[in-house]
Protein backbone atom coordinates (compact mmCIF):
# COMPACT_ATOMS: atom_id res chain seq x y z
CA UNK A 1 0.00 0.00 0.00
CA UNK A 2 1.61 2.96 -1.04
CA UNK A 3 -1.15 5.64 1.36
CA UNK A 4 -3.97 6.72 3.33
CA UNK A 5 -7.10 8.18 1.46
CA UNK A 6 -8.72 10.93 4.02
CA UNK A 7 -11.39 12.84 2.23
CA UNK A 8 -10.00 11.92 -0.95
CA UNK A 9 -6.73 13.20 0.15
CA UNK A 10 -3.95 10.89 -0.14
CA UNK A 11 -1.77 11.28 2.86
CA UNK A 12 1.34 9.36 4.59
CA UNK A 13 2.76 8.05 1.47
CA UNK A 14 5.07 5.14 2.69
CA UNK A 15 6.60 2.14 1.62
CA UNK A 16 9.05 0.43 4.50
CA UNK A 17 9.00 -2.91 2.62
CA UNK A 18 11.26 -1.68 -0.35
CA UNK A 19 14.14 -4.09 -0.56
CA UNK A 20 16.31 -1.26 -2.38
CA UNK A 21 18.53 -0.14 0.52
CA UNK A 22 21.61 -0.34 -1.51
CA UNK A 23 24.21 3.02 -1.43
CA UNK A 24 21.90 4.61 -4.35
CA UNK A 25 18.86 4.98 -2.01
CA UNK A 26 18.08 8.13 -0.36
CA UNK A 27 18.81 6.38 3.14
CA UNK A 28 20.70 3.21 4.10
CA UNK A 29 17.95 1.37 5.04
CA UNK A 30 17.65 2.83 8.52
CA UNK A 31 14.35 4.97 8.09
CA UNK A 32 11.15 4.12 6.08
CA UNK A 33 11.48 5.11 2.13
CA UNK A 34 9.21 8.02 2.20
CA UNK A 35 8.15 8.67 -1.86
CA UNK A 36 7.64 12.50 -1.98
CA UNK A 37 4.37 13.29 -3.70
CA UNK A 38 4.35 14.88 -7.13
CA UNK A 39 3.62 18.66 -7.55
CA UNK A 40 -0.01 17.67 -8.04
CA UNK A 41 -0.35 16.18 -5.04
CA UNK A 42 1.58 18.69 -3.60
CA UNK A 43 -0.59 21.49 -4.52
CA UNK A 44 -3.73 19.51 -2.95
CA UNK A 45 -1.46 19.06 0.23
CA UNK A 46 -0.98 22.51 0.75
CA UNK A 47 -4.03 23.71 -0.23
CA UNK A 48 -5.95 21.51 2.67
CA UNK A 49 -3.19 22.28 4.91
CA UNK A 50 -4.30 25.86 4.57
CA UNK A 51 -8.04 24.63 4.87
CA UNK A 52 -7.07 22.58 8.17
CA UNK A 53 -5.19 25.80 9.78
CA UNK A 54 -8.64 27.91 9.27
CA UNK A 55 -11.03 24.31 10.36
CA UNK A 56 -8.50 24.48 13.26
CA UNK A 57 -8.59 28.16 14.25
CA UNK A 58 -12.42 27.46 14.77
CA UNK A 59 -12.49 24.32 16.59
CA UNK A 60 -10.11 26.29 19.09
CA UNK A 61 -12.02 29.48 18.96
CA UNK A 62 -15.64 27.86 19.70
CA UNK A 63 -15.10 25.82 22.98
CA UNK A 64 -12.67 28.30 24.29
CA UNK A 65 -14.09 31.56 23.06
CA UNK A 66 -17.29 30.25 24.65
CA UNK A 67 -15.84 29.44 28.18
CA UNK A 68 -14.34 33.10 27.83
CA UNK A 69 -17.48 34.15 26.72
CA UNK A 70 -19.26 33.09 30.07
CA UNK A 71 -16.45 34.46 32.11
CA UNK A 72 -16.48 37.56 30.39
CA UNK A 73 -20.47 38.12 30.94
CA UNK A 74 -19.72 36.90 34.65
CA UNK A 75 -17.27 40.01 35.51
CA UNK A 76 -19.38 42.59 33.64
CA UNK A 77 -21.96 41.45 36.08
CA UNK A 78 -19.95 41.63 38.89
CA UNK A 79 -18.13 44.61 37.79
CA UNK A 80 -21.20 46.31 37.75
CA UNK A 81 -21.69 45.69 41.25
CA UNK A 82 -18.45 46.81 42.27
CA UNK A 83 -18.50 49.57 45.41
CA UNK A 84 -22.14 48.28 45.88
CA UNK A 85 -21.34 44.81 47.40
CA UNK A 86 -18.33 43.22 48.78
CA UNK A 87 -16.75 39.53 47.48
CA UNK A 88 -18.61 37.95 51.16
CA UNK A 89 -21.92 39.32 50.08
CA UNK A 90 -21.44 37.64 46.41
CA UNK A 91 -20.06 34.96 47.68
CA UNK A 92 -22.91 34.30 50.65
CA UNK A 93 -25.22 35.48 47.72
CA UNK A 94 -24.51 32.81 45.50
CA UNK A 95 -24.30 30.05 48.65
CA UNK A 96 -27.81 31.54 49.53
CA UNK A 97 -29.19 31.00 46.29
CA UNK A 98 -27.77 26.89 46.33
CA UNK A 99 -30.80 24.71 47.48
CA UNK A 100 -31.28 21.60 48.56
CA UNK A 101 -32.46 20.43 45.45
CA UNK A 102 -29.81 22.18 43.27
CA UNK A 103 -27.24 20.37 45.82
CA UNK A 104 -28.74 17.47 45.12
CA UNK A 105 -28.68 17.93 41.17
CA UNK A 106 -25.06 18.82 40.95
CA UNK A 107 -23.77 15.98 43.25
CA UNK A 108 -25.77 13.78 41.23
CA UNK A 109 -24.18 14.63 37.95
CA UNK A 110 -21.13 14.93 39.57
CA UNK A 111 -21.38 11.37 40.35
CA UNK A 112 -22.58 10.43 37.45
CA UNK A 113 -19.77 12.17 35.27
CA UNK A 114 -17.53 10.95 37.31
CA UNK A 115 -18.71 7.31 36.70
CA UNK A 116 -18.53 7.91 32.78
CA UNK A 117 -14.73 9.07 33.16
CA UNK A 118 -14.09 5.67 34.92
CA UNK A 119 -16.39 3.29 32.57
CA UNK A 120 -14.50 5.05 30.18
CA UNK A 121 -10.99 4.34 31.36
CA UNK A 122 -12.16 0.73 32.30
CA UNK A 123 -12.83 0.48 28.48
CA UNK A 124 -9.72 1.90 27.37
CA UNK A 125 -7.55 -0.65 29.34
CA UNK A 126 -9.77 -3.22 27.51
CA UNK A 127 -9.26 -2.43 24.24
CA UNK A 128 -5.78 -2.00 25.02
CA UNK A 129 -5.25 -5.45 26.37
CA UNK A 130 -7.58 -6.78 23.57
CA UNK A 131 -6.17 -4.88 20.38
CA UNK A 132 -2.46 -6.85 20.73
CA UNK A 133 -4.32 -10.35 20.79
CA UNK A 134 -6.70 -9.26 17.82
CA UNK A 135 -3.99 -8.33 15.55
CA UNK A 136 -1.37 -11.08 16.23
CA UNK A 137 -4.51 -13.38 15.10
CA UNK A 138 -6.01 -11.36 12.00
CA UNK A 139 -2.28 -11.42 11.31
CA UNK A 140 -2.33 -15.46 11.12
CA UNK A 141 -5.06 -15.01 8.42
CA UNK A 142 -3.80 -12.13 6.31
CA UNK A 143 0.44 -11.20 7.12
CA UNK A 144 0.11 -7.82 5.49
CA UNK A 145 -2.65 -6.76 7.49
CA UNK A 146 -2.91 -3.15 7.70
CA UNK A 147 -3.28 -0.97 10.56
CA UNK A 148 -5.61 1.95 11.95
CA UNK A 149 -2.45 3.38 13.61
CA UNK A 150 -4.02 4.55 16.95
CA UNK A 151 -2.79 4.17 19.97
CA UNK A 152 -3.11 0.71 21.77
CA UNK A 153 -6.31 1.93 23.73
CA UNK A 154 -7.43 3.39 20.88
CA UNK A 155 -7.14 6.58 20.95
CA UNK A 156 -5.78 9.32 18.70
CA UNK A 157 -1.83 9.60 18.57
CA UNK A 158 -0.42 12.56 20.27
CA UNK A 159 0.97 13.57 17.15
CA UNK A 160 -2.51 13.51 14.90
CA UNK A 161 -3.82 15.42 17.90
CA UNK A 162 -4.90 18.95 16.29
CA UNK B 1 -28.83 40.40 46.16
CA UNK B 2 -30.82 37.29 45.10
CA UNK B 3 -30.21 38.26 41.66
CA UNK B 4 -26.36 37.91 42.05
CA UNK B 5 -26.62 34.68 43.55
CA UNK B 6 -28.86 33.15 40.67
CA UNK B 7 -26.25 34.82 37.70
CA UNK B 8 -23.56 33.14 39.85
CA UNK B 9 -25.19 29.80 40.04
CA UNK B 10 -26.11 29.92 35.84
CA UNK B 11 -22.43 30.66 35.24
CA UNK B 12 -21.44 27.76 37.52
CA UNK B 13 -23.80 25.55 36.08
CA UNK B 14 -22.84 26.91 32.37
CA UNK B 15 -19.08 26.19 33.18
CA UNK B 16 -20.04 22.46 34.80
CA UNK B 17 -21.85 22.12 31.17
CA UNK B 18 -19.20 23.05 29.39
CA UNK B 19 -16.71 20.95 31.14
CA UNK B 20 -19.25 17.77 30.31
CA UNK B 21 -19.55 18.75 26.87
CA UNK B 22 -15.67 19.10 25.87
CA UNK B 23 -14.09 16.34 28.44
CA UNK B 24 -16.85 13.85 28.40
CA UNK B 25 -19.14 14.25 25.21
CA UNK B 26 -17.13 15.22 22.55
CA UNK B 27 -14.53 12.58 22.95
CA UNK B 28 -17.22 9.75 23.14
CA UNK B 29 -18.57 10.99 19.84
CA UNK B 30 -14.95 10.05 18.51
CA UNK B 31 -14.96 7.01 19.87
CA UNK B 32 -18.17 5.88 19.05
CA UNK B 33 -17.16 7.22 15.30
CA UNK B 34 -14.07 4.82 15.40
CA UNK B 35 -16.55 1.84 16.99
CA UNK B 36 -18.93 2.10 14.07
CA UNK B 37 -16.24 1.96 11.87
CA UNK B 38 -14.02 -0.86 13.49
CA UNK B 39 -17.62 -2.60 13.15
CA UNK B 40 -17.55 -2.04 9.72
CA UNK B 41 -13.68 -2.94 8.68
CA UNK B 42 -14.19 -5.81 11.16
CA UNK B 43 -16.83 -7.24 8.74
CA UNK B 44 -14.77 -6.48 5.34
CA UNK B 45 -12.07 -8.90 7.16
CA UNK B 46 -14.43 -11.23 8.09
CA UNK B 47 -15.75 -11.50 4.31
CA UNK B 48 -12.20 -12.05 2.95
CA UNK B 49 -11.15 -14.55 5.99
CA UNK B 50 -14.59 -16.36 4.92
CA UNK B 51 -13.37 -16.46 1.01
CA UNK B 52 -15.87 -14.09 -0.36
CA UNK B 53 -13.36 -12.05 -1.71
CA UNK B 54 -9.22 -12.08 -1.90
CA UNK B 55 -6.79 -10.21 0.62
CA UNK B 56 -5.38 -9.20 -2.51
CA UNK B 57 -7.91 -7.22 -4.01
CA UNK B 58 -7.17 -3.60 -4.84
CA UNK B 59 -10.65 -3.04 -3.99
CA UNK B 60 -10.49 -4.58 0.02
CA UNK B 61 -7.34 -3.22 0.28
CA UNK B 62 -8.48 0.57 -0.56
CA UNK B 63 -11.62 0.25 1.18
CA UNK B 64 -9.79 -1.18 4.02
CA UNK B 65 -7.22 1.66 3.60
CA UNK B 66 -9.68 3.97 3.54
CA UNK B 67 -11.45 3.11 6.65
CA UNK B 68 -8.03 2.88 8.58
CA UNK B 69 -7.50 6.28 7.23
CA UNK B 70 -11.03 7.90 8.70
CA UNK B 71 -10.66 5.89 11.90
CA UNK B 72 -7.13 7.07 12.86
CA UNK B 73 -8.45 10.39 11.99
CA UNK B 74 -11.71 10.29 13.08
CA UNK B 75 -11.52 13.41 15.57
CA UNK B 76 -10.87 15.66 12.31
CA UNK B 77 -14.52 14.88 11.08
CA UNK B 78 -16.62 17.75 11.62
CA UNK B 79 -19.57 20.38 9.76
CA UNK B 80 -16.45 22.59 9.48
CA UNK B 81 -14.06 20.75 7.49
CA UNK B 82 -17.01 19.36 6.01
CA UNK B 83 -18.26 23.06 4.76
CA UNK B 84 -14.49 24.06 3.76
CA UNK B 85 -13.92 21.21 1.77
CA UNK B 86 -16.93 20.76 -0.23
CA UNK B 87 -16.43 24.66 -1.25
CA UNK B 88 -12.66 23.91 -2.46
CA UNK B 89 -14.22 20.72 -3.65
CA UNK B 90 -12.80 17.21 -3.06
CA UNK B 91 -11.69 14.94 -5.99
CA UNK B 92 -8.15 14.56 -6.54
CA UNK B 93 -6.21 12.04 -9.33
CA UNK B 94 -9.82 10.52 -9.31
CA UNK B 95 -9.30 8.28 -6.14
CA UNK B 96 -13.07 7.35 -6.67
CA UNK B 97 -12.60 6.21 -9.78
CA UNK B 98 -9.43 4.13 -8.98
CA UNK B 99 -11.65 2.69 -6.36
CA UNK B 100 -15.33 2.37 -8.52
CA UNK B 101 -12.74 0.45 -10.76
CA UNK B 102 -11.77 -2.18 -8.28
CA UNK B 103 -14.97 -2.59 -7.18
CA UNK B 104 -16.04 -3.08 -11.07
CA UNK B 105 -13.22 -5.84 -11.67
CA UNK B 106 -15.33 -8.03 -8.70
CA UNK B 107 -18.52 -9.93 -9.24
CA UNK B 108 -21.80 -9.06 -8.79
CA UNK B 109 -21.71 -10.47 -4.87
CA UNK B 110 -18.30 -9.18 -4.15
CA UNK B 111 -19.27 -5.83 -5.67
CA UNK B 112 -22.63 -5.50 -3.83
CA UNK B 113 -21.11 -6.22 -0.65
CA UNK B 114 -18.54 -3.58 -0.87
CA UNK B 115 -20.37 -1.12 -2.15
CA UNK B 116 -22.66 -1.72 0.59
CA UNK B 117 -19.96 -1.35 3.41
CA UNK B 118 -18.68 1.98 1.48
CA UNK B 119 -22.13 3.50 1.55
CA UNK B 120 -22.59 2.70 5.28
CA UNK B 121 -19.39 4.40 6.41
CA UNK B 122 -20.11 7.32 4.60
CA UNK B 123 -23.68 7.24 6.03
CA UNK B 124 -21.87 7.32 9.73
CA UNK B 125 -19.58 9.83 8.55
CA UNK B 126 -23.00 11.74 7.50
CA UNK B 127 -24.32 10.84 11.14
CA UNK B 128 -21.27 12.00 12.74
CA UNK B 129 -21.30 15.11 11.05
CA UNK B 130 -24.86 15.87 11.48
CA UNK B 131 -25.60 14.72 15.10
CA UNK B 132 -22.44 16.42 16.46
CA UNK B 133 -23.36 20.02 15.15
CA UNK B 134 -25.70 22.09 16.99
CA UNK B 135 -26.05 24.23 13.97
CA UNK B 136 -27.90 20.90 11.84
CA UNK B 137 -29.70 20.90 14.94
CA UNK B 138 -31.37 23.55 14.45
CA UNK B 139 -31.64 23.18 10.70
CA UNK B 140 -33.18 19.89 11.17
CA UNK B 141 -35.36 21.21 13.58
CA UNK B 142 -36.90 23.26 11.29
CA UNK B 143 -37.03 20.80 8.23
CA UNK B 144 -38.96 18.43 10.39
CA UNK B 145 -42.34 20.32 10.46
CA UNK B 146 -41.64 20.34 6.70
CA UNK B 147 -40.99 16.55 6.26
CA UNK B 148 -44.16 15.83 8.13
CA UNK B 149 -45.99 17.94 6.23
CA UNK B 150 -44.86 16.10 3.37
CA UNK B 151 -45.17 12.92 4.85
CA UNK B 152 -48.87 13.67 5.89
CA UNK B 153 -49.88 14.69 2.51
CA UNK B 154 -48.36 11.49 1.09
CA UNK B 155 -49.98 9.29 3.72
CA UNK B 156 -53.64 10.93 3.33
CA UNK B 157 -53.09 9.76 -0.61
CA UNK B 158 -52.75 6.14 0.96
CA UNK B 159 -55.13 6.26 3.10
CA UNK B 160 -57.27 7.70 0.33
CA UNK B 161 -56.54 4.84 -2.07
CA UNK B 162 -56.62 2.36 1.38
CA UNK B 163 -60.53 3.15 2.35
CA UNK B 164 -61.16 3.34 -1.55
CA UNK B 165 -62.70 6.95 -1.31
CA UNK B 166 -63.28 6.48 -5.17
CA UNK B 167 -66.69 4.01 -4.45
CA UNK B 168 -68.09 6.94 -1.70
CA UNK B 169 -67.34 10.13 -4.17
CA UNK B 170 -69.25 7.36 -7.31
CA UNK B 171 -72.07 6.86 -4.05
CA UNK B 172 -72.40 10.45 -3.92
CA UNK B 173 -72.89 11.12 -7.04
CA UNK B 174 -75.41 8.48 -7.73
CA UNK B 175 -77.33 9.54 -4.47
CA UNK B 176 -76.65 13.35 -6.34
CA UNK B 177 -78.19 12.44 -9.59
CA UNK B 178 -81.05 10.57 -8.12
CA UNK B 179 -81.69 13.79 -5.65
CA UNK B 180 -81.52 16.05 -9.23
CA UNK B 181 -83.85 13.61 -11.01
CA UNK B 182 -86.18 13.80 -8.34
CA UNK B 183 -85.66 17.63 -7.85
CA UNK B 184 -86.58 17.92 -11.39
CA UNK B 185 -89.70 15.67 -11.91
CA UNK B 186 -90.97 17.74 -9.25
CA UNK B 187 -90.20 21.25 -10.33
CA UNK B 188 -92.19 19.58 -13.06
CA UNK B 189 -95.04 18.21 -11.05
CA UNK B 190 -95.63 21.69 -9.69
CA UNK B 191 -95.91 23.11 -13.49
CA UNK B 192 -98.25 20.64 -14.45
Amino acid sequence: MTGIWLFGAEYAIIDSSSPDSSYNARNLGTAPNVKLPNPKQAEFILKYKKLDIVADAVHLIVPWGSLVAIFVLLYLMVGRLAGRMTMAQIGVSFLGEMRLPSVVAYIFGGTCFGYGLRERRLRRKKTSGMSSYMTALEQRIDPRRTSSHLTADGTTRPEDER
Amino acid sequence: MNTIGAVLNVAFGLVLLWIVVYFGWRPYRIDNLRQRLFELRDELFLAAADGELSFDDSAYQILRDRLNAVIRFAHTVTLTRSVLYRLEGTDVEGLREKWLQAVAKLSDKQRQHLLDIDQRASFVLVDQVFSGSPIMWVALACCIPVFVWQEAKEAKVKAAKQLRVEQIEAQAVIKFKREQGATESSAHLVRA
